[in-house]
Formats: C-alpha cells, sequence, structure tokens
C-alpha cells in the first residue's frame, strides 16, 4: 500500500474541512459499533488509551471545537480516564455489558443481545445499535418488533453486507416488509421507536450519509488518525495522521458527494455510504458495492410503503418525504453508458390471488369447451 | 426500353435503404460469412456428422435469405442495373451503389 | 469487407458524399466497426516477443508465461454462457502478447473453439463477432500465420505497429542486441495491405519521437497506409519544450495534408473536428471495465493495463479469473467512472477538452493512492498543442474544400 502521507499541522485549519466530530477508540478491544468487525480480546491495561494521550485528545477537541466519542470496550473505564472524559461534551458508545453502569450511552447490541431478557429493560428510552449477522436476517423482524416500542431510536447494521448474494438481499426485503405493520402501529400509537432503515428517509430532503473523513474523524488508542473506525484494525498504512502532527487525507475528494458518481445522483438518503465498506467492496473510497446499493433501495422503497400504512392509519404524513418510484434496486444502472452493469431487477409484486367468481368462470369455461369437443364427437359419429 | 448508361465512374449511388434493412442484409452477411468459415475449421472427420449436417443446412438457408433480400429490395426501390454489373451496400450509410463488372 | 455473389454485392464501403455537398475526405469516415461499441476481450497469450521495444509497457519478456488451451476454453466457456452479464450484440477477441502471432497455433485452435461453441450454443455472437490482431509484423508472411487469416479471412482485423521513419522506428521498436526492426516489418507491409486495403496502423509517440512525428506519419502514407492512429503516451515523459516540438510537428503535418491533397485517401488521428471544444456531456471514453483482458493465467483486469507487467508503480488490479468469473463488485468503480469524479476542476471546465484523452490505468499506476479516480494529466500541455494545431488544419482544410475549383471536382467513391 501507499505509505501514509506526511501529517500537516496546519490541516485541522483546511478552508473547507468540516470535521465536526472526533471518534475515539479508548482501547484496541472497544466494541464494534459499525459494519467493521473488532475481534480484539478483552480490554487490558495495555490495549487502553493511556491517559496523557487521551488528555491531549479532549484538549485538541475542544480547542477544535469538535465533538467527541468515545468508543467503549467491555470493561469500565478507570476513574481517571473517566474524570478526563468528563471534561468535555461528549457521547458514550458501550457495549451492552456497561449500559447499566453508562446511562446515557449509546448501547451496541448484537444478534444475540437482542434475545437477553436484561437487553430489552437496559434498551427502554436508550439509542440503541443493533449488529445483525447474516444469519440473523431471515428472523430479523422478530428480533427488532420488541423494541419497537421501547428504545427511542434502533440503528440496524446488517453485517458482512459484502458477502450477501441475490436471495440473502431478498430474504432482507421480506424482513423489512415485516417491520411495516408493527412500525406503522407503534408510530400510530405515538410511542415508536425510530428505526433508521424505515423511518429515516421519510424525513430526510437529502443526502444524511456517515460522512467519515469530512465530517469526522477516528482517533486509535496509539494516537493514530483514521477516516473511520474500520480502517484502524486493517493496514496500518491506512492511517491519514495523528493527534501530535496532525494529518493529511490524500484525494480526500473521494469521500465527498461531487466525486461518487453512483451516489451523486442517488436518492437513498438515509444510506450510510460507508467508505470502509466500499473500500473493503469495491476497492475505492467513492464506489460502493451491488448489495449496499440495493440494500438502501429495498430501505428506501420500504420507506414508502410505511409512509401508506402510516396514512392508512390516519397518522398526519405531510410533513414526511415521499420517495417516488424507481424502476431500478442499483442505481449504477441507471448512470448513462452502464449497460455492462449486472442487474438486479425489482422483485415483481406478488399477483393476488383469483377470486372465487374468476376460478368458477374459468371451471366453466373449461367445461364449455369440453361440452363443445363432446358434441361435435358424437355428431361426427353419427 | 433504352437501356441505361453505363456509369461513368466505377461506382455509382443508385438508392439508399432504410436502417432496419440494413440491419437485415448485415446480419444475413455476417451470419454466412460466419458459416463458410466455421466449416473451413471443420476436420474432414467431422464432414460426415450432424454438425456439419446443420451446418450446411444453415448455410443454404441463409444464402437463400440473402439473395432473397437483394432481390426482394431491388425490386421494391427500382435499382438500376446493367448486365455484368453488381449492387454493394455501404453499411455506414445505407446506401447502394452500382458497381461495374 | 465484400462477400461476392452474383448480381449482388455486400461490401464496407465508407466513402460517401457529406449531406452539405462538401467532399467527405478520410478524415470524415467512420471505421469503428460496431460503432465502437462491441465487446473487447483482449487474450494475452504470451509475454514472449521478439522484439525489446523502448516504450513498451510489457518489461520482464520471457517465454515461460504462456496461456494453455485450457484457460482459453475456460474463458470462452464463461463469456459464452453468462449471457446476463455480456449483452454486448458483438464481441472482438483482441490477441495480443508479447507477439501474438508467436501463438499462432493457440489463435488458431482458439479461433475454432469459439466459432463452434457459439454456433452450438446459439449465441448472438456467431453473427457478430471479429478477431483482432496487435503485432509487430515480424511473422506475418510465416505460412502458419497466412493460413489462419485465409481461413478466417472475413473476420480478422490485423494492425501492424510500425512507428514511421526507419529512423524512428528504429529509436525504438529494436531486437534484444538493439539492431532496429524496420526492414524486417516493412517488407510484410505490401502484403499486408493488399489483404487489407483499408488497414490502419498505430503510432506511439514519446519524448525522443516528437521530431520524426511529420515525417513518420508521412512516411507510412507513402508506404500505403491511409489511417494512423496516433497518440501520446500518459505517462510523466514530458518535457518543458514537448508541446512547442509536438505543435511545430503537427503543423508542419497540416500543410503537407493540405498542399498535397492528402486528405481525402489518408488520415491521421491527430486531427479531428471535435478536438479542442468544451466536453459535451460527462462521459468515460475509456473502456477499463467495459472491455476485458485476460492473461495467461486465466486472471482477468478491467484492461490490459491494469495487469502487472503493465504497471510500474501499483500491484496488479485483478477482476476476477476463468474459473470464479467476474467480482461484480470490482468492477463498479470502472463502470462509474466519468470526467468529473476523477477530474481536477481545472479540466472540468477546460473550455477545450475534447478529445483530451485519459486512461484509467496511468491514473492507478501515478495516483497518490490506489485508486482510478485521480486522472493522470501529463499530457495535458501536449493536448492544448494539438487543439492548436486542430484549429490551423481545419482552417485550412475547409478553405480549401470550399474553393470554387474544389466544388467543381468530380465525385470519388
Amino acid at each position: 500500500m501507499t505509505p501514509s502521507p506526511p501529517a500537516r499541522a496546519d490541516a485541522w485549519n483546511r478552508v473547507g474541512l468540516d470535521l465536526q466530530q472526533l471518534i475515539v477508540l479508548t482501547d484496541a478491544a472497544a466494541v464494534s459499533f459499525c459494519h467493521y468487525r473488532n475481534r480484539g480480546a478483552r480490554p487490558t491495561a495495555a490495549s487502553r488509551m493511556p491517559l496523557r494521550r487521551l488528555s491531549r485528545v479532549v484538549a485538541l477537541a475542544n480547542k477544535r471545537k469538535l465533538q467527541l466519542q468515545f468508543v467503549l470496550g467491555a470493561e469500565p473505564l478507570p476513574a481517571a480516564h473517566e474524570r478526563q472524559i468528563d471534561q468535555a461534551p461528549h457521547v458514550k458508545i458501550a457495549p451492552l455489558a456497561l449500559a447499566r453502569r453508562y446511562r446515557d450511552a449509546v448501547i451496541v447490541l448484537d444478534g444475540n443481545d437482542l434475545a437477553r431478557p436484561d437487553a430489552i429493560r437496559q434498551a427502554r428510552a436508550r439509542n440503541l445499535i443493533v449488529r445483525l449477522e447474516k444469519s440473523q436476517i431471515s428472523h430479523a423482524a422478530d428480533l427488532l418488533i420488541p423494541y419497537l416500542n421501547a428504545a427511542r431510536r434502533i440503528n440496524v447494521v446488517p453485517l458482512d453486507v459484502e458477502q450477501y448474494g441475490h436471495a440473502d438481499v431478498e430474504e432482507y426485503r421480506r424482513q423489512l416488509q415485516a417491520l411495516e405493520t408493527p412500525v406503522a402501529a407503534a408510530c400510530a400509537a405515538g410511542d415508536a421507536a425510530e428505526l433508521n432503515v424505515l423511518s429515516d428517509r421519510l424525513s430526510l430532503g437529502r443526502m444524511n450519509n456517515c460522512g467519515a473523513g469530512v465530517h469526522h474523524l477516528t482517533c486509535a488508542p496509539d494516537g493514530q488518525l483514521y477516516i473511520c473506525p474500520g480502517f484502524c484494525y486493517g493496514d496500518k498504512s491506512a492511517a491519514v495522521g495523528n493527534v501530535e502532527e496532525g494529518f493529511e487525507i490524500r484525494n480526500a475528494q473521494l469521500l465527498g458527494l461531487d466525486h461518487a458518481p453512483i451516489c451523486r445522483t442517488c436518492d437513498a438518503f438515509h444510506c450510510k455510504r460507508c467508505v470502509y465498506l466500499n473500500a473493503k467492496a469495491t476497492r475505492e473510497l467513492n464506489t460502493p458495492s451491488w448489495q449496499q446499493c440495493v440494500l438502501a433501495h429495498h430501505e428506501r422503497n420500504a420507506s414508502r410503503s410505511l409512509r401508506d400504512a402510516l396514512a392508512r392509519l390516519g397518522v398526519d404524513v405531510s410533513r414526511l418525504m415521499t420517495p417516488p418510484e424507481l424502476p431500478y434496486l442499483d442505481p449504477l444502472t441507471a448512470l448513462p453508458g452502464a449497460a455492462a452493469a449486472p442487474r438486479v431487477r425489482a422483485a415483481a409484486a406478488p399477483a393476488p390471488p383469483p377470486s372465487d367468481r374468476e376460478i368458477l368462470l374459468k371451471i366453466l369455461k373449461v367445461q364449455e369447451e369440453i361440452l363443445a369437443e363432446l358434441k361435435k364427437k358424437k355428431g361426427d359419429r353419427s | 426500353m433504352n437501356k441505361p448508361a453505363a456509369p461513368k465512374s466505377p461506382k455509382k449511388s443508385v438508392g439508399k435503404v432504410a436502417p432496419a434493412e440494413r440491419d437485415e442484409i448485415r446480419r444475413l452477411h455476417e451470419r454466412k460469412n460466419a458459416l463458410v468459415e466455421l466449416l473451413k475449421s471443420l476436420s474432414t472427420d467431422e464432414e460426415v456428422n450432424a454438425l456439419y449436417e446443420r451446418l450446411i443446412g444453415d448455410l443454404g438457408a441463409v444464402t437463400t435469405a440473402y439473395h432473397d433480400w437483394w432481390n426482394l429490395k431491388s425490386r421494391k426501390y427500382q435499382w438500376e442495373n446493367i448486365p455484368g454489373a453488381k449492387w454493394e451496400i455501404d453499411f455506414e450509410t445505407c446506401e447502394i451503389f452500382l458497381v461495374a463488372g | 469487407m465484400r462477400s461476392p455473389a452474383p448480381n449482388s454485392q455486400v461490401g464496407e464501403r465508407n466513402t460517401a458524399f457529406a449531406a452539405s455537398g462538401r467532399r467527405r475526405t478520410a478524415f470524415d469516415r467512420s471505421r469503428d466497426w460496431e460503432g465502437g461499441k462491441a465487446k473487447t476481450v483482449t487474450m494475452i497469450l504470451t509475454e514472449n516477443c521478439q522484439l525489446r521495444c523502448r516504450y513498451c509497457y510489457l518489461v520482464g519478456k520471457n517465454s515461460h508465461h504462456r496461456m494453455s488451451f485450457d484457460v482459453a476454453r475456460r474463458t470462452v466457456d464463461y463469456l459464452l454462457r453468462e449471457r446476463e452479464l455480456f449483452k454486448d450484440r458483438s464481441l472482438i477477441w483482441d490477441f495480443m502478447g508479447g507477439e501474438p502471432f508467436l501463438e499462432i497455433d493457440l489463435i488458431d485452435r482458439i479461433s475454432d473453439y469459439f466459432k463452434r461453441q457459439a454456433y452450438e450454443t446459439g449465441h448472438w455472437w456467431f453473427d457478430s463477432y471479429r478477431f483482432s490482431f496487435a503485432t509487430n509484423g515480424i511473422l506475418y508472411d510465416e505460412p502458419r500465420v497466412q493460413r489462419y487469416l485465409e481461413k478466417n479471412f472475413r473476420h480478422v482485423s490485423v494492425g501492424i505497429t510500425i512507428d514511421g521513419t526507419p529512423g524512428k522506428h528504429n529509436l525504438q521498436r529494436v531486437y534484444p542486441d538493439g539492431r532496429g526492426s524496420y526492414d524486417d516489418v516493412v517488407r510484410n507491409i505490401p502484403l499486408w495491405l493488399r489483404q487489407f486495403p483499408e488497414a490502419s496502423t498505430k503510432v506511439t509517440i514519446s519524448r525522443a519521437d516528437l521530431p520524426h512525428v511529420k515525417d513518420s506519419i508521412v512516411h507510412l502514407w507513402e508506404l500505403g497506409i491511409k489511417n494512423i492512429h496516433a497518440n501520446v503516451v500518459f505517462e510523466n515523459a514530458w518535457d518543458a519544450d514537448s508541446d512547442k516540438i509536438l505543435e511545430d510537428q503537427l503543423l508542419a503535418l497540416a500543410d503537407h495534408i493540405v498542399d498535397y491533397e492528402t486528405y481525402m485517401e489518408h488520415s491521421c488521428s491527430f486531427f479531428a473536428r471535435h478536438i479542442g471544444r468544451p466536453n459535451p456531456e460527462n462521459r468515460n471514453w475509456c473502456g477499463a471495465g467495459k472491455m476485458l483482458a485476460v492473461d495467461h493465467a486465466g486472471v482477468f483486469y478491467p484492461c490490459v493495463r491494469f495487469a502487472a507487467f503493465s504497471l510500474q508503480n501499483r500491484p496488479p488490479l485483478k477482476i476476477g479469473d476463468c474459473v470464479a468469473g467476474i467480482d461484480a463488485n470490482l468492477l463498479r468503480p470502472f463502470l462509474a467512472l466519468d470526467l468529473v469524479s476523477q477530474s481536477p476542476p481545472e479540466c472540468i471546465e477546460c473550455d477545450i477538452a475534447a478529445g483530451c484523452a485519459w486512461c484509467q490505468g496511468a491514473n492507478y499506476d501515478f495516483a497518490d493512492t490506489a485508486t482510478i479516480y485521480q486522472r493522470a494529466t501529463y499530457i495535458c500541455r501536449l493536448h492544448k498543442a494539438r487543439v492548436r494545431a486542430n484549429r490551423y488544419f481545419w482552417d485550412r482544410l475547409d478553405r480549401k474544400l470550399a474553393a470554387p475549383e474544389e466544388r467543381q471536382r468530380p465525385s470519388t467513391p
């Protein structure tokens, strides 16, 4: 890989830079809260961010007016670390095991966590991140429904998306469909959680993406800076700098919408446009995999259906966005000159079952034809 | 009836076909060439087998269709003709040229 | 191509009169088969070659990297099988190397296999395919090569690379011992042109070739090669005065074309009417990703320029192989790339951008990161020189063609 570029201390001041947040991995074993996987061991003193560095990070964030997001491991932070963190406004992202200790934290649940009795209690009125394995998608609706009336917001993160085949994608669509009615009912009752994959699109009039490398950077325990946490666990040359010396993001324009030809004209505004997944699946930061695109379009289509369901229940939908109908699921196929792209067709809506009258007419018609044939044969014989 | 004068140049534009008609003859032309050259690829052992028979049959059918196209279009458009000359089509422009023999 | 038949003849003629009444010149004719929309599959049969051309991107030539028939067969089968993925109406098999004619027996076998399989499976490509060759020309008259050409005559297209004058050609296209190859190539040109009268050649120009551009192109025309595709290399191979030298050469060439009236029968791709206008649309003009390159081991690339031997700075960029097929996700960046997503602002806003080419392989090789989305712009000044020369040429040519004595000339189909 290309060696890391020389860090630039003045990078924080660059004109046009719109950094708003700094994600801080407090431990090498910090919980994975997005599409990437951290298979690290339990936190130890050696894996934790040293206090001195944590102090520098907090000072830097305060100086640069960056919102801090601290990502925790499975163990509580030492008291000194907690005192340091509390010196700045921040959000904590923590695993379920720390939900009771850090009551204001965003809680990360794996699919297996969802079925635990204490999980729903801890989820009450909180923001959740739910990471679902591919094997769990087939019952995703069943796993999520109990949380619709408990949590404040649920961010569903399907894992290993780049390994989805067409059957997996179709199952995902079915699970979204299965969620529409309970979500609509919860909304109508006035106590529904936001569900990113269904409701976000209805409140968005333009792209609202992750913003990795544009609106936020990630600081690893060793002080290295990355575009997003996912890159911390791969080749170290992915680092773009460090908290001491600054950073330089080469070809930073590829993180923006203007230089993403598939995304530029797409209206799946809720899509995260995950650059980690992009790099993993297509090797380009600005190019999503077909799975990401098709899943996002199934989600936006499900959002349309949800809006219709809400309207049928008498909910005022006048302020909700209406994603228009589209003839495709993969926006690449809508680009000029993209004829070679493998096409993924929207699954046809199942034909309604024939009515009783239609069935009867068919029987009569067949009978009439049989009768006519029999008459003809009888006539021929005579 | 006076015979049309021989073209003063070796090739003379005598008409034009529609793009869809051009596509028809181009396809027949390509298929005929492809069948001929596939035949050349067969070994002598294969000359008695089913593939060979099918190939010969297809080639005959395509050749007939090919000549039918020229006959049909020449009657439709009443292209100028003289003994010994041939018609030629420009695939790019759909023009028909009369080529002196 | 012509097919003689009683009382009817079909041929691909390419002269006619422009609608305006002005005579169409050789510069007006379109030569891309199927309008350039056919699927091109480049088969890199061998890394062996008799020559060691100094500008060749295939460094490390060898005789052991050769494609086996099994690899070729798997590739053919894959392409014919995946009809949903490969919907192009036409197919071009582009055999190259190294020197492809070193593997003429393999080529013959692959061609026969494809023809038969396409026919037996009822594939539409049977009705629309070509075999294309880029050769150094040294083996052109070899009996096995000639037998192959005769056998597939109506489907082959052969380009012999001859760089121009003996001096220019022998500057770059040399044997391992440094001898120039001009004589061994030029002796086959008459046979080639008899068999392919409308054949063209590709002239690649780097820094050392610049002073010879005009004489080389004129020399090729005098050899009988009517259509010259010339391009400058995309690498950072240029000096501060390279654009000036190129412009002077093109101006001299323009004068030659108009003064000696070679424009009816001869063309050179340096001069085209669309050169130097703003870009009409945000598209990708590079075929990487739409074409497919296959190396000797059956590995797939979006273009030969992404194979290991073509790259100076980066690892090869593979998108699949003949066993597993193409990874659709690895292909997406190539299918999505357009002008805006890869170009710096000055290219997007350039008023004379039309005709300024890019190469995604060069992008990838020379970018700051491993991306195809950072355009390599080393040819910028040379493009501007070309634009200036184009304006001069078309102005002179249009004035000439508008002259009263020119209008009265009989048509020459």
